[in-house]
């Protein structure tokens, strides 16, 4: 059975349709590349995969793990196991790192968490992402550099083990080390976690060291291509020109 | 006693009822309170000071009644002598019996070149308390000299509270005012800091979160004289349903103070409805070589806000609380004693469980 | 030869002029019941209003000054000669204007304008409205425009006695009862629904004779779904006594209706500008301001806009510019009280020569305005260190549905931009004028273009001479 199904969906911004008639399906440990030109409809389908309320799905159905979310808000499909990264996460000052994403993850399992455990996975994750220590105790994203902030929310998605991450574009902005020990997080939520991946990009870099199974093209709301990873290649030599109309 | 409190600076149309705050105490005389102090050698304490005539009067921050109703006061007065910089603040403990009615004040004189830092700590019996706390409290700030203040007022839920403080600022001297008002059922609070000096500068961070039937009236003046003088003022809280609000903040630039700035922001979180909630943010200029900002901002949660958090599990609910209680933390982390930080987390923890009851 | 608009030679003398006062009807000064009952009876009022007269002047006598805002002492209720009123009947044809009145509105190019972009003129000269003209093909969409005094006694009377000084009660304040209780002159304009008046209707005051009162009332219903651009010029020769400015506008939109009410005030400097304006938006409807004061002695006025009906909205583009010995006390007032309203002040204040300009605002969110939405922005520029500009803005939110956002920026004019227009080979004066214009841009782009181009021009006056 897939993850994710998504049927026919039709989705609206402020009486502008964007998405049309929009199939996908996402199975169980599977890596999906969106690609596309600018304003094709890329980010817009991750905010309404999440549910976002500015985001109205006029027709069609988002079916996760067996159940329709389409009505569902986002905070639920976050406790349903759905995780997107944003290009611009919430900057609060006086929250710190550590205790957001321990909150986060009371709300979504709605246990208490041990202090220690957490602790140690929040270490252990850091570690990996390269973030100093001390950012636990910093107030969220407040001053932090764009990979920094890209990297909170990369951290966020090791800790949170959602089944299926959605990557807003995680990738844009970043110096090469940034975007090395980014696809690692992310590399290590495919191996360890078995966790499905939708990366929307329009570059490549973060795709280089991470195993892809299929890539979509979307161009003005619909999907005009479906391949396996060596379409990213063709895109990279190409481009997108062969694809549009 | 009828009283008129937190005189706006300015009169403007008195149906919008912001020119100033009047009610009745119910008498005039009050004990003395004097607070529990806690100090290292590098501050002198005198709890019963004689009003010392090298520092000049200043005028306070609420107005003329609180300086009546004030005046019997004994003083406390703390002093740090020239040159001698603080490294740990004093620390201030007002402990209001359950029905007390007392009033209070203090001086705070740093002398050049001097760094004085202070904490006060007013809470109550239980936090459901009720009782009259009227504390009036004096900066001077000599030559170079810079004064920390932070104040976390945490009293119970029936006081009555008044929270005066003013000051005044010598040649690059700095007073810094932080503040948490969150306890009392009615809370007026005014500050008035003269900028006398050249190079001198206010700067303060307000934090408040206004629960249901609670009332927050503030009265913020940061008058400039001096060349060269700079003034911001930071506040931002969150109003709950039924709650009542009001925020006077006044940059005013007098004729003379050449290159100054002040700005001043108030962000308010909106929560729940029928809450009463006033803004009023006045720059007065006589200068042309000065740069002025205010800005408010007044809502609920922005959407975006509110669908970030949602992406990581959290309802609507949850999301206001987990801001407002993120904005009284901002403040909160910037008082520089854990042990009262703490103190001030557990303090909102039962209040917000008692208001959630 | 390139034709000239009529502003754009225009200087500080054509205001400046003064006709000889001749074989005016003039009232005793100070004001009693008797007064009022010359002054109705004068009018031929229907008793209706005589009787909301002599309310209004008790209003007055028990009401006192305002506790705020600029000080009104230079002005001696006692000696203000509360009616002066031309030799002269109401005139639907320029020609038929008494010359020297006719000389006035020439000058100052009130029949030019009219004949070249406006729908319908209408002048006021002191107390009396002298002449009025509407387009034929304005008239023909049922639109009407004529003066307020014999439209109490036309088809439309019971529309006026439904609407007048509803929205701006006498016990507002104190001027508003003397408004009351002495009114005279002003213009009624009516729009039928859906009608959509594209060129604007005009008209003008001017203050004539020394120490003298102009009350005018100015009462406009835009009915639902119509649509209406209303300009009121007004100006005063100077002289040492004060003169004083008490009228009202009451503004009333209909459903989706769209009214667009802009000013430019140059009364003379001796003007005490006591001026009420107010409008009320009903469903759907939209109201906008544009307001631009130059003259008077003082000036308090605040126009406000009442959001009644869901989905009304209101702007406000104003800008005050306050020179030697004035006192200008600007700004505007909304009341929000519908679901969805929307709200957007935006001003402008200059302070130049010792003038003081203080912008005061209020913002009032109804407990019932779900998902309202306000935002004000104030910009105040000192041009010397001798003048004065205060920015008083009150908010008050009593819903938790609300978005309102304020911000104002007070400063001077910068260094580098003077520097910079200087290092292209631009005088330091005009170079700093031009800096003013720019600065009053957002206000003078709302304008039609020959008044954009008057509020340059005053702009300019203004500002020559500014260096040393």
């Amino acid at each position: 059975m897939s993850l994710l199904q998504v049927k026919n969906i039709n989705v609206r911004i402020e009486e502008k349709d964007i998405l049309k008639d929009l199939n996908l399906e996402i199975g169980k440990g599977e890596t999906h590349v969106l690609m596309g030109p600018n304003g094709a409809g890329k980010s817009t389908l991750g905010y309404a995969l999440m549910g976002n309320p500015k985001y109205e799905v006029t027709s069609g159905s988002i079916i996760f793990n067996g159940k329709d979310i389409t009505a569902e808000s986002a905070d639920q499909r976050a406790k349903d196991g759905m995780f997107l990264s944003f290009q611009e996460p919430l900057e609060v000052p006086g929250l710190s790192l550590e205790s957001f994403i321990r909150s986060a993850l009371q709300q979504q399992t709605g246990e208490k968490l041990r202090f220690w455990d957490f602790k140690k996975q929040l270490q252990q994750a850091m570690d990996v992402l390269q973030l100093a220590p001390s950012y636990a105790g910093r107030s969220l994203n407040v001053g932090f550099s764009g990979g920094e902030k890209k990297k909170a929310e990369i951290l966020q998605m090791m800790l949170y083990h959602p089944q299926l991450t959605i990557l807003d574009e995680t990738d844009s902005g970043l110096d090469v080390d940034a975007v090395r020990l980014v696809s690692e997080g992310v590399r290590r939520y495919q191996e360890t976690q078995e966790g499905s991946l939708l990366i929307i990009t329009h570059s490549t870099r973060i795709l280089e060291s991470l195993h892809v199974d299929y890539t979509h093209i979307l161009v003005d709301g619909h999907i005009v291509t479906t391949g396996d990873g060596s379409l990213v290649d063709r895109i990279n030599r190409e481009g997108y020109e062969a694809f549009i109309k | 006693m009828d009283m008129i409190l937190n005189s706006l600076p300015t009169r403007t149309w008195n149906h919008l009822g912001m020119n100033e705050t009047k009610l009745s105490v119910a008498e005039s005389i009050y004990d003395n309170h004097c607070p529990e102090v806690s100090f290292d050698s590098s501050v002198s304490w005198n709890p019963s000071a004689s009003r010392d005539n090298s520092l000049p009067e200043i005028k306070n921050g609420m107005g003329k009644d609180m300086k009546a109703i004030t005046s019997q006061a004994s003083i406390g007065l703390a002093e740090t002598a020239e040159g001698v910089r603080m490294e740990k603040p004093m620390i201030l403990k007002w402990s209001y019996a359950h029905g007390e009615k007392s009033v209070s004040r203090v001086v705070l004189h740093a002398e050049k070149n001097s760094v004085l830092s202070a904490i006060m700590v007013l809470s109550s019996e239980s936090e459901l308390s009720e009782g009259f706390s009227a504390v009036r409290t004096e900066i001077y700030a000599d030559e170079n000299a810079v004064v920390n203040l932070y104040v976390a007022q945490l009293l119970g839920a029936d006081t009555l509270c008044f929270n005066d403080i003013s000051g005044i600022c010598k040649d690059n001297a700095q007073i810094n005012l932080v503040k948490l008002e969150l306890g009392s059922g009615k809370l007026y609070a005014g500050t008035q800091i003269d900028l006398m000096g050249v190079n001198s500068s206010f700067n303060t961070d307000i934090g408040y979160h206004v629960l249901e039937n609670q009332v927050l009236d503030m009265n913020y003046v940061a008058n400039h004289f001096g060349a060269h003088t700079s003034s911001h003022m930071n506040v931002s809280g969150t109003l709950d349903e039924n709650s009542r609000k009001i925020f006077r903040g006044t940059i005013d630039f007098k004729r003379g103070c050449t290159s100054s700035s002040g700005t001043e922001n108030e962000n308010v979180l909106l929560l729940g409805d029928n809450m009463v909630n006033q803004t009023i943010p006045l720059i007065l200029c006589q200068e042309e070589d000065v740069e002025g900002n205010h800005g408010a901002s007044i809502g609920k949660l922005d959407d975006k806000v509110l669908f970030y958090l949602a992406s990581r599990g959290f309802s609507e609910r949850e999301a206001q609380q987990l801001i407002a209680r993120s904005r009284i933390e901002a403040v909160c982390q910037k008082i520089p004693d854990e042990d009262i930080q703490a103190q001030i987390r557990e303090y909102e923890d039962k209040r917000g469980s008692n208001a959630n009851d | 030869m390139k034709e000239k608009t009529y502003v754009a030679d225009i200087n500080r003398n054509i205001y400046d002029f003064k006709n000889e006062e001749k074989d005016v009807y003039r009232i005793n000064a100070g004001l009693t019941p008797e007064i009022v009952d010359k002054i109705s009876a004068e009018k031929n009022d229907p008793e209706w209003m005589h009787q909301f007269r002599l309310k209004a002047l008790e209003i007055y006598n028990k009401t006192d000054i305002p506790d705020w805002g600029p000080s009104i002492d230079g002005l001696d209720m006692d000696n203000i000669v509360t009616y002066v009123r031309p030799n002269t009947k109401m005139s639907a044809k320029w020609d038929e204007v008494p010359e020297d009145i006719k000389d006035t509105f020439e000058r100052l190019g009130i029949p030019q304008a009219e004949r070249k972009s406006l729908a319908g003129v209408g002048a006021q000269y002191d107390s009396e409205l002298v002449y009025h003209n509407i387009k034929d093909e304005v008239a023909a969409k049922g639109v009407i425009y004529t003066d307020l005094e014999s439209a109490m006694h036309g088809p439309y009377a019971k529309m006026i006695e439904e609407h007048f000084m509803k929205l701006v009660p006498p016990s507002d304040h104190k001027f508003a009862a003397l408004h009351g209780a002495v009114w005279s002159g002003g213009s009624f304009v009516y729009v039928p629904p859906g009608v959509d008046v594209e060129i604007p209707l005009q008209s003008y005051f001017r203050l004539n004779a020394p120490g003298a009162g102009q009350f005018e009332h100015t009462l406009i219903i835009v009915d639902e779904g119509a649509n209406l651009h209303f300009i009121e010029g007004c100006s005063a020769p100077k002289y040492n006594v004060a003169n004083l400015h008490a009228g009202c506008v009451e503004l009333f939109v209909g459903k989706n209706a769209k009214l667009r009410y802009s000013t430019i005030e140059n009364w003379s400097k001796n003007m005490y500008n006591l001026n009420t304006k107010r409008a009320i938006v009903e469903e759907g409807g939209k109201m906008e301001w544009v307001s631009g004061s130059f003259g008077s002695h003082v000036s308090y006025l605040y126009p406000m806009t009442i959001l009644k009906g869901d989905n009304s909205k209101m702007e406000y583009t104003g800008i005050t510019f306050a020179g030697k010995g004035q006192n200008l006390d600007t700004g505007a007032k909304v009341v929000q009280n519908g679901k969805h309203t929307s709200s957007y002040i935006n001003t402008k204040s200059i302070s130049k020569d010792g003038g003081i300009s203080t912008f005061r605002s209020s913002v009032v969110i109804g407990s019932k305005a779900e998902k309202a939405k306000s935002a004000v922005s104030c910009q105040s520029l000192m041009l010397d260190a001798i003048s004065q500009s205060d920015t008083i803005p009150a908010i008050d939110v009593r819903t938790g549905d609300a978005d309102v956002g304020h911000e104002a920026q007070i400063g001077r004019i910068s260094d580098e931009a003077v520097f910079y227009l200087m290092s292209r080979g631009i005088a330091e004066d005009e170079a700093r004028a031009m800096i003013v214009s720019g600065f009053a841009d957002t206000v003078s782009k709302e304008l039609p273009l020959e008044y954009a181009m008057e509020m340059n021009n005053l702009i300019r006056l203004e500002m020559k001479g500014s260096i040393g």
